[in-house]
């Protein structure tokens, strides 16, 4: 008799002189050829999201390999089959989401841990159609694994890790990580194990650029009796980091019509007046601008959030006497808003 | 003869109370949004312009009949809103007086429309009685265009009971605001 094995499989070759022993190669046979529970998450690279700087939500996903089969043979024989496997991730284990902590330390909490989502799908399998998974629970949904090292058909298994903007945007800046493990479930029983590795995942939310705007005050227009037109300014100070103090303004209120045209609005009656509204940033030499439906630019102070006491912007309102003098008496008021972001 | 004085009249009246608006500073951060609150108390404005003086002339022997002669005028009304006319005069009633030293006086009738002609057709307005409620223009010049009349009538027998003389009032127009 002759007999080789590779990959935990046996072929057994009878030969005349051990006839005599054939039932009981025959048993052996049997016995040497019996499935292997097989399950195997293969190699999963690291996620590196880099360095986030208010980009909305984020998502990275790694492809790998994870076989469930009555083999090891990555090209089995007609008697391979292959079968079902879950993946699990685990956490930190602190409750059924994952984290990824300010400095790597898991004792952070709040704005200092970061909220991450693993989706998983099987790309041979399920057409894109990811299922969340949960810290430390293997997935309920079945995926049909490869045969070993997915030699036959690539990598089936890809998992995705989603972040949402918002829980971004809340936190504080600095380097997060997280380490996590991955393991499956499978093979012919459906609880072989493969205990898998770990892999890291890292981000840096950067400072993004700030700015403030303030030293707004209101702007009383009077009493109007009837004589001339009325003009009116505010300045305040606008506090940008961005390179230079650059910044972007718009101006806008509830009351202002599609072309961009402002209107005082007497509440009880919605009669209305038409006034005309500018902008001059007085850190450059420039004249007052028409604000209409386009937003404008400035210069703002990039060393003191105060501006030192010193205003740097204005508007100006400017009503004309024709429209004052055709308005009805009364209350007129509106709100001007005032949007400022780094340039 | 009678004179009307020209006229101007600015009512104002003013506001009970001004709210004062909210204002907000905006907060550090990726953005940062302030508000600036307006507000404009648009007091009641009226305006009585393009007056001229009335002058009835001369009536002797070779007339006959009552007399009557009118002006049109402009009111400028803030919002295009409704006024009336309260008419007095500096004689302390709708009469001329004459000016020698004579006490002989003439009495006449106001009639007051809120279009540039149809006076003489309207109700007479009672000495220091506000006139129906008419409305004015937006414009203080009314566009140029007068919006409002006046016509005053004089009986012929009140001229025949006066005495030879030169008769003269002013009458005083006041605006009032609806």
């Amino acid at each position: 008799m002759c007999r080789s094995c590779k990959y935990g499989e046996c072929t057994v070759t009878i030969t005349k002189q051990s006839r005599k022993w054939f039932v009981a190669l025959l048993f052996l046979a049997g016995t040497v050829s019996a499935q292997t529970d097989h399950v195997e998450v293969r190699t999963l690279a690291d996620y590196a999201f880099g360095t986030y700087i208010s980009a909305g939500s984020v998502q990275l996903e790694n492809d790998h390999c994870v076989s469930s089969a009555n083999s090891l043979n990555p090209n089995p024989p007609k008697s391979g089959q292959r079968y079902p496997y879950r993946l699990g991730v685990t956490g930190d284990g602190s409750d059924s989401s994952y984290y990824l902590y300010l400095d790597g330390n898991t004792a952070e909490t709040g704005n200092r841990r970061v909220t991450i989502r693993f989706m998983h799908t099987d790309i041979l399998e399920d057409a894109g159609m990811y299922h969340e998974l949960f810290d430390s629970t293997y997935e309920t949904h079945s995926h049909l694994g490869q045969f070993r090292n997915c030699v036959q058909n690539g990598s089936n298994s890809r998992l995705r890790i989603e972040i949402n903007a918002d829980e971004l945007a809340a936190k504080t800046s600095g380097n997060y990580s997280g380490t996590f493990g991955i393991s499956s479930l499978g093979g012919y029983s459906g609880t072989a194990l493969d205990p898998g590795f770990s892999f890291f995942v890292s981000l840096t939310i950067a400072s993004a650029s700030e700015v403030q705007i303030s030293a707004l005050d209101a702007i009383n227009l009077g009493s109007y009796a009837g004589n001339g037109s009325i003009t009116a300014s505010e300045s305040f100070c606008v506090y940008s980091t961005a390179l230079n103090g650059a910044y972007n303004i718009a101006i806008t209120s509830t009351n202002q019509d599609a072309s961009g045209n402002f209107f005082l609005v007497k509440d009880a009656t919605g009669a209305k007046i038409n006034y005309a509204l500018t902008f001059v940033d007085s850190s450059v030499q420039q004249p007052y601008l028409e604000v209409g439906t386009s937003s404008l630019s400035g210069v703002g102070n990039n060393t003191a959030v105060d501006c030192g006491g010193q205003n740097n912007a204005a508007i100006a309102v400017n009503i004309q006497e024709q429209a004052l003098l055709a308005a009805e008496t009364g209350t007129f008021s509106d709100s001007i808003v005032l949007l400022v972001q780094p340039e | 003869m009678k004179k009307i004085t020209k006229s101007f009249f600015l009512l104002s009246t003013m506001a009970s109370a001004f709210a004062i608006a909210q204002t907000q500073d905006g907060s550090l951060g990726a953005t940062s949004t302030g508000q600036i609150d307006l507000d404009l108390q648009v007091l009641d404005s009226v305006e009585i312009t393009s007056l001229n003086s009335i002058d009835f002339g001369t009536y002797g022997a070779g007339n006959t009949g009552a007399i009557n002669q009118g002006d049109s005028f402009c009111v400028y009304r803030n919002g295009g809103d409704g006024y009336t006319i309260t008419p007095t005069s500096s004689n302390g009633s709708f009469e001329l007086a004459g000016t020698d030293s004579n006490a002989d006086t003439i009495e006449y009738t106001v009639r007051l429309n809120g279009a540039a002609t149809g006076a003489s057709s309207a109700s007479a307005v009672s000495y220091n009685a506000a006139s129906s409620t008419f409305n004015g223009s937006v414009f203080r010049d009314c566009s140029s265009t007068d919006n409002a009349s006046i016509d005053v009538n004089i009986a012929e027998q009140e001229i025949r009971d006066a005495t030879t003389d030169t008769y003269s009032d002013t009458l005083i127009l006041l605006v009032n605001p609806i």
